[in-house]
């Protein structure tokens, strides 16, 4: 049982994610977009953060390399729909290396997602 | 005087009386019991003249008779009685003499009546002769008639023959006097142009050809000129060309078109122009005809048009494959949800399952996708070949059945290249599944044949790949071949002849994407019922680098790359990005000096100014920024390859960048895949 917070600007994904890790017994906060989700995580109430890439206003390599500063306690997954538009693959290694624990392509299977966050709580 | 015949019927009296007077005449007399010996006689015989006895009984009756030629002939008749019979001035040839006659009157009569008889048929024989001359000369006349106008005929068509060696004589006449050239110079000047051009006249008979329409057709002049199209291509081409002929010859104007031709059993796509030739003097319907051999343009287009698809499709992919992905994860994760919420019923369970399957699917061709239009990482490393075909090998022979056989070929000592081990082996694996399904059915040989290939310059494949060194992997297979209908299309994205839970249409389609990122080609031939061959080239690599087999130059100094390596100064005053920028340059096999303070940088780089094949910086650094930073090592070494990163917002652009010194401006975040690529490319 885990307190995390989900930064996707996908509201049906946001939702499913919620509802699906919920029903695993975690905690789950939302936030539509990286600068909404880094002024949640000021808090510090979360123990993990599942971060999207791809976001409006404040992206996830963004997000992640302030909440490295801000938050450096907090663990981080990326996530991804993956595209074309720019080299996706890059993008969610460059998250890994900017210190995003574990980085999973939707769709992503849940049992794998669960038990990385069990792992990293 | 010849023997007259003169028969003399009368009674014995008379006889005896008679044959003193007529003794020249040598008359046969008849008693007159002997009437019917007589008539009978009459019936093979023909006196010219007979005496008749009227005083005999039935005399007027047998003379009545001879005058009306009851035997065939009428004899002339002496008639002797005491009175005139009334009858006799109408009957011709006929004569009367009066009882007692006188000898010598009787024998006058019988002289003259025998005279008259003679003339009569010497009149006969020359009415006949006359008759005869006559029907000779209408028969002569009729056929001077016919002969007559059979000559009219012949004159009519010898003139017009005549007329037309004339006008065809004036007509060579004048070409040669118009150009004052000899056939010859104009034989020459069409054998120089690389354009098949022949002549043919109104009748469709080839009347001139150059050689390259002889190279075209395989034959020679003389297999050409005088004939026409049906002796020369198949009934259904020639129709065609006729046609087309036809249809210059009907408008009078130029026609142009593409077409394809069979020619020794080869398709050849051709484009024909036909040209209605109109000369004064000369007769119209005359053609000059080109073609010019485009079947290498058109693969080259259809190879070309392949090539754009896939790409357009990659890029559709590629822009929907992330909004795709977003929703297929929340198709997916509300699946889960439902079966959560209802573990007790099997049949929304059942259904959800069906669905989450149909998802996953979906994910595996969205992937399927952005690898073959390239937009998923790749790893170029030189490799062997080989060791990818031995790789699969085990892998195929695991999963095909026992009634195919696998042999593989190796006729080359190494056959480096440079490529993606992973997608390789995902193009031998596709390939031989391929060739392994092709020939499921009743078994059959799977070969794979690997050598090395000299690609010149002036080599059909040279149109499609740089001329240079190529490794060439052929794999065939004994099976049921591609109809020929269909062989264009199996490079198309979900062009598949499988069913569809068997393949999505995607393999080859990614082999050649595969392939086309590699600067290599594949080919494809198949018979149907004889197999089919596919063959890939990619360019082949010397052995590596660094390893000690290269020849190298021996004044030349080693460069450091050569040495050790691309070195890199990186410089970047955010730690994190620093070290993960670090650990991902070494990855890809740089050596990376990494520096937080671009000061300290600048000092590193002027002790050193030759170790860095390329400082990398970013721009907003305290104390010095990047653009300052690329100044002042420019200024050190003018050809030193800088690149320059930054955040969006900060005042900086690329003419900027590039005249500080910079080769290039990237934004933060970094695509690494590009910038690596950058890079390389710069450095090589």
């Amino acid at each position: 049982m885990a307190n995390l917070l989900i930064m996707e600007d996908e509201v049906l994904v946001c939702r499913a994610l919620k509802d699906s890790l919920e029903s695993a017994g975690h905690q789950v906060t939302l936030a539509l977009d990286g600068s909404d989700g880094s002024r949640l995580a000021a808090s510090g109430q979360f123990d993990l953060a599942i971060i999207d890439i791809f976001m409006p206003i404040q992206d996830g390599i963004a997000t992640i390399m302030e909440l490295k500063k801000s938050q450096p306690s907090l663990k981080v997954i990326a996530i991804s729909g993956g595209g074309a538009l720019v080299n996706e693959y890059d993008y969610l290694e460059y998250a890994e290396a900017m210190g995003a624990i574990q980085c999973f392509y939707k769709p992503i299977d849940t049992e794998e997602l669960l038990s990385c966050i069990k792992a990293n709580t | 005087m010849s023997r007259q015949l003169v028969w003399g019927l009368a009674g014995q009296k008379h006889q005896d009386q008679w044959r003193g007077t007529l003794s020249v005449l040598e008359v046969d007399f008849w008693a007159t019991d002997q009437e019917r010996v007589f008539k009978e006689a009459l019936k093979n015989q023909s006196p010219r003249l007979v005496i008749l006895d009227l005083d005999l009984p039935g005399a007027v009756v047998l003379a009545q008779q001879l005058h009306e030629k009851r035997w065939r002939h009428r004899p002339a008749l002496l008639l002797i009685g005491e009175n005139e019979p009334p009858f006799i001035a109408e009957w011709p040839q006929t004569g009367w003499a009066q009882e007692p006659v006188s000898s010598t009157h009787f024998l006058g009569q019988a002289q003259l009546l025998l005279t008259i008889c003679s003339q009569e048929t010497q009149l006969e024989q020359l009415r006949h002769d006359l008759a005869e001359v006559k029907s000779q000369g209408d028969w002569a006349k009729k056929n001077l008639e016919s002969i007559s106008q059979r000559i009219e005929i012949q004159v009519a068509e010898r003139t017009r023959e005549l007329f037309r060696k004339i006008e065809e004589s004036n007509v060579k006449v004048g070409q040669g006097t118009q150009h004052f050239v000899d056939e010859r110079f104009l034989e020459k000047l069409l054998d120089a142009l690389p354009i098949a051009v022949y002549l043919k006249d109104p009748a469709g008979r080839y009347v001139l050809s150059n050689q390259a329409y002889g190279h075209l057709l395989g034959r020679d002049r003389d297999q050409i000129l005088g004939r026409r199209s049906l002796a020369i291509f198949d009934a259904e081409d020639a129709e065609r060309d006729e046609d087309t002929d036809q249809r210059a010859r009907r408008h009078g104007e130029q026609v142009q078109l593409e077409e394809s031709l069979t020619l020794n059993g080869t398709r050849y796509d051709l484009y024909l122009g036909k040209i209605p030739l109109q000369m004064t003097g000369l007769e119209s319907g005359y053609l000059i005809g080109f073609a010019l051999d485009i079947s290498n343009r058109k693969k080259l287009e259809e190879r070309l048009s392949q090539s754009q698809k896939l790409e357009a499709l990659g890029t559709m992919a590629g822009g929907i494959a992330h909004d795709f992905n977003n929703l297929l994860y929340a198709i997916l994760l509300n699946l889960e949800l439902i079966k959560k919420a209802a573990p007790q019923d099997p049949k929304v369970l059942r259904l959800t399952e069906r669905a989450e399957e149909a998802g996953h699917r979906a994910k595996g061709l969205i992937r399927q996708i952005l690898t073959f239009s390239a937009q998923s990482e790749q790893h170029f490393e030189v490799l062997d070949l080989r060791d990818i075909l031995d790789d699969a090998f085990g892998l195929i022979r695991a999963s095909i059945p026992a009634q195919i056989a696998i042999e593989r070929f190796y006729l080359c000592e190494e056959a480096l290249v440079k490529a993606d081990p992973t997608q390789l082996h995902q193009v031998v694996m596709n390939l031989a599944n391929n060739a392994a399904y092709a020939m499921s059915k009743s078994g059959g040989l799977l070969t794979m044949t690997l050598e090395t290939h000299l690609v010149a310059p002036g080599e059909h494949l040279a149109l499609q790949i740089r001329p240079g060194a190529y490794v060439r992997l052929v794999i065939a297979d004994n099976g049921e071949g591609i109809p020929e209908e269909i062989l264009p299309r199996i490079f198309d994205p979900f062009f598949t002849t499988k069913p569809a839970e068997e393949g999505s249409g995607l393999g080859l389609s990614v082999v050649h994407g595969v392939l086309h990122r590699h600067r290599g080609l594949i080919l494809c031939s198949s018979t149907v019922g004889k197999g089919t061959e596919f063959t890939i080239y990619l360019p082949r690599v010397e052995k590596a680098l660094g390893k000690g087999t290269v020849n190298q130059i021996g004044f030349e100094k080693p460069k450091v790359s050569e040495r050790k390596g691309h070195r890199i100064l990186l410089v970047d005053d955010e730690d994190l990005v620093l070290q993960a920028q670090k650990e991902l340059l070494v990855a890809e096999g740089f050596e990376v000096d990494a520096c937080k303070n671009p000061t300290e940088a600048l000092g590193r780089f002027r002790k050193a100014p030759l170790d860095y094949d390329l400082v990398l910086t970013d721009q907003n650094m305290p104390g010095l920024t990047g653009l300052e930073l690329t100044r002042s090592i420019t200024e050190i070494e003018p050809n030193q390859p800088v690149i320059l990163y930054s955040g969006f917002s900060q005042g900086l652009n690329e003419a900027k960048a590039l005249a500080a010194g910079a080769m290039a401006l990237y934004s933060k975040p970094l695509n690494m895949g590009e910038l690596v690529m950058k890079i390389r490319a710069t450095l090589d």
